[in-house]
């Protein structure tokens, strides 16, 4: 980044007398952009195209839809190190997809009777049965062979969870 | 009827003629006028005759509507504007001869025209800046220009109003002192008053609105009792208080009384139109109306080009200021009180500047209605050949990029 584009734009501001306060930042593709606050907080924005002194479009912002789309226009600077730090928190977190073979030991059992969480610290959030889903199942609800099972947990707990759901005895975690 | 109940209706008939002038998508001003005429004494349904009540929200809302003009259109103000304004604000000084000599040339005597001069010189700032917020205008070049020279003349005005306002004291050396004593008053409080101000205005919600009213209604009042008149006297206390850095404030706890004082004082200014006898004053009027427009439309576009605008924002710097308003009616007002003028002159220019007023405003909301067509249109006739060979030079790379 070279430091003319470090500099921030320039805006010059003017007091309208009876009206309110005038900001006007010339824009580098042309052109410019006057946004004119009134005493009462509304906002006043305007596009002025290169070489007129017409403005082309005009937005009136009351004072929440003003502060709203001050939060979307600085969204992508204000709010991508908070998206990054969700990825890191989301890093430590696996969701997996199980089917269950028709040989596996849950088969029959209920989802208390398994133990799963238990045994493994993993959780099952949903189960896919044929065409249909069932969310957060309940306890009682009984493995079918052919179930997908959507598993949540740390990267060894589902590991473990897989382990067990597909056959061999993993007690850990 | 109670007082009560008629403040009730007069808050009543306001919101009416409001919201049915926003739904026409004509200026709130016109309507508040519109249906004082119709409902005042000389209407068609006169249910508002002269009243205390009346007469309390009349006197509250100029002053009150005097008082933001000095807080917003305040001496910092016009040193903002720099020298552009200054030299459109001069050459608008053009309108006040006019003026004078269309005074002259009716008969009025000397001071009668020194008064419609005045008059018929001042535009209205409350009308313009309402207008210009409505339209959408405020962004534009010349609205910030057309500003600057609304700030100009309100100071004008007040150094004039001074003058007249000392003027209708006559002979009377008693109310010389007055006037005198309370100018000396204002320039002390001025220099010395500033660390007192500034602790009463630091106060918060109601303390700091009942302070302000109380401050306002007494300080003009008091002016008033010794001689000076009590509009001016309102209008230099906000100018004052402009200074404070508790300016933002002050408007925004008030600015709702400030709205609501703009509606009541044209609504009285409605009141006070008489519908039977205007067939007498309105020829006059129109007269008035057209030669002062003219004079307008000219000195705004040379003022305009002087100071740097384009043709159409000159035309539109001209266009804005057509509105005259509450400083014309000031005066008239000052005028019927005034001992060397004629009762016949007076009476004739408390009529024919109220019709003035109202015509001009009406007019004034139609062409802010139709602002940016004929800003346009006109612009194109008056710009200079150069501005002409550009705009056709554009055309042409318009077209070629089309081609491609």
């Amino acid at each position: 980044m070279t430091d003319e584009e470090q500099l921030a734009p320039t805006v010059r501001e003017s007091t309208l007398p009876g009206v309110g306060k005038k900001y006007v930042m010339p824009l580098g593709s042309g052109g410019n952009v006057a946004i004119v606050v009134r005493p009462d907080g509304e906002r006043q924005m305007f596009h002025f195209l290169e070489e007129e002194d017409r403005p082309c479009d005009v937005v009136k912002l009351q004072r929440d839809e003003a502060q709203q789309v001050a939060n979307l226009l600085g969204s992508p600077m204000v709010a991508s190190p908070d998206l990054d730090k969700l990825e890191l928190v989301l890093g430590a977190l696996e969701i997996e997809w199980v089917a269950l073979p028709e040989v596996s030991d849950l088969v029959g059992h209920s989802l208390a009777d398994s133990r799963l969480r238990r045994r493994t610290g993993a959780s099952v959030v949903a189960i896919l049965r044929g065409e249909t889903a069932i969310p957060n199942p309940e306890i009682d609800t009984v493995f079918e062979a052919g179930d997908t099972l959507l598993l949540i947990g740390s990267d060894a707990q589902t590991e473990a969870a897989r382990r067990l759901i597909e056959g061999g005895e993993a007690d850990s975690a | 009827m109670t007082p009560a109940l008629q403040l009730g209706l007069i808050a009543l008939a306001l919101y009416l003629a409001a919201w049915g002038t926003n739904k026409l998508g004509i200026s709130s001003i016109v309507g508040f006028m519109g249906i004082g005429v119709l409902l005042g004494p000389g209407g068609i349904l006169p249910v508002f005759s002269g009243s205390d009540v009346i007469h309390l929200l009349a006197e509250l809302g100029l002053l009150l509507l005097l008082f933001f003009m000095g807080l917003e259109f305040s001496i910092p103000r016009f040193l903002e504007g720099g020298r552009a304004t200054l030299w459109a604000g001069v050459i608008d000084l053009a309108n006040l001869v006019v003026g004078v000599a269309l005074g002259g040339l009716l008969g009025f005597g000397w001071w009668g025209a020194a008064f419609l001069g005045a008059a018929l010189y001042i535009s209205s700032s409350g009308v313009i800046a309402k207008l210009v917020t409505e339209r959408n205008l405020v962004a534009y070049p010349e609205t910030e220009r057309t500003l600057g020279v609304l700030v100009f003349e309100d100071l004008a005005m007040v150094v004039v109003l001074g003058g007249l306002g000392l003027a209708t004291v006559g002979g009377d050396a008693l109310q010389f002192l007055g006037v005198g004593l309370f100018l000396a008053a204002y320039v002390v409080l001025h220099r010395f008053g500033r660390p007192g101000l500034e602790r009463l205005l630091s106060r918060e919600g109601e303390a700091l609105v009942l302070l302000l009213l109380a401050l306002v209604l007494l300080v003009s009042l008091g002016a008033k009792s010794l001689g000076f008149p009590e509009a001016v006297a309102a209008f230099l206390l906000g100018m004052i208080v402009s200074e404070s850095r508790f300016r933002r404030k002050v408007e925004t706890s008030l600015a709702s009384w400030h709205a609501v004082a703009a509606a009541v004082f044209f609504f009285d200014v409605g009141l006070h139109v008489d519908l039977q006898s205007a067939w007498r004053v309105l020829p006059l009027a129109l007269l008035l109306l057209v030669v002062t427009t003219l004079a307008q439309l000219v000195t705004g576009f040379v003022a305009g080009r002087v100071s740097g605008l384009s043709a159409r924002g000159s035309v539109g710097h001209a266009l804005m200021l057509i509105p005259r308003g509450e400083f014309s009616l000031v005066i008239v007002g000052l005028a019927a009180t005034a001992p060397m003028i004629v009762p016949d002159v007076r009476e004739a220019l408390y009529a024919t500047v109220s019709w003035y007023v109202i015509l001009s405003v009406v007019l004034g909301s139609i062409v802010f209605a139709r602002y940016d067509a004929w800003s346009e249109q006109m612009g194109r006739w008056l710009r200079s050949p150069e501005a002409r060979r550009r705009a056709r030079e554009r055309e042409r790379e318009l077209d070629a990029m089309r081609l491609d």
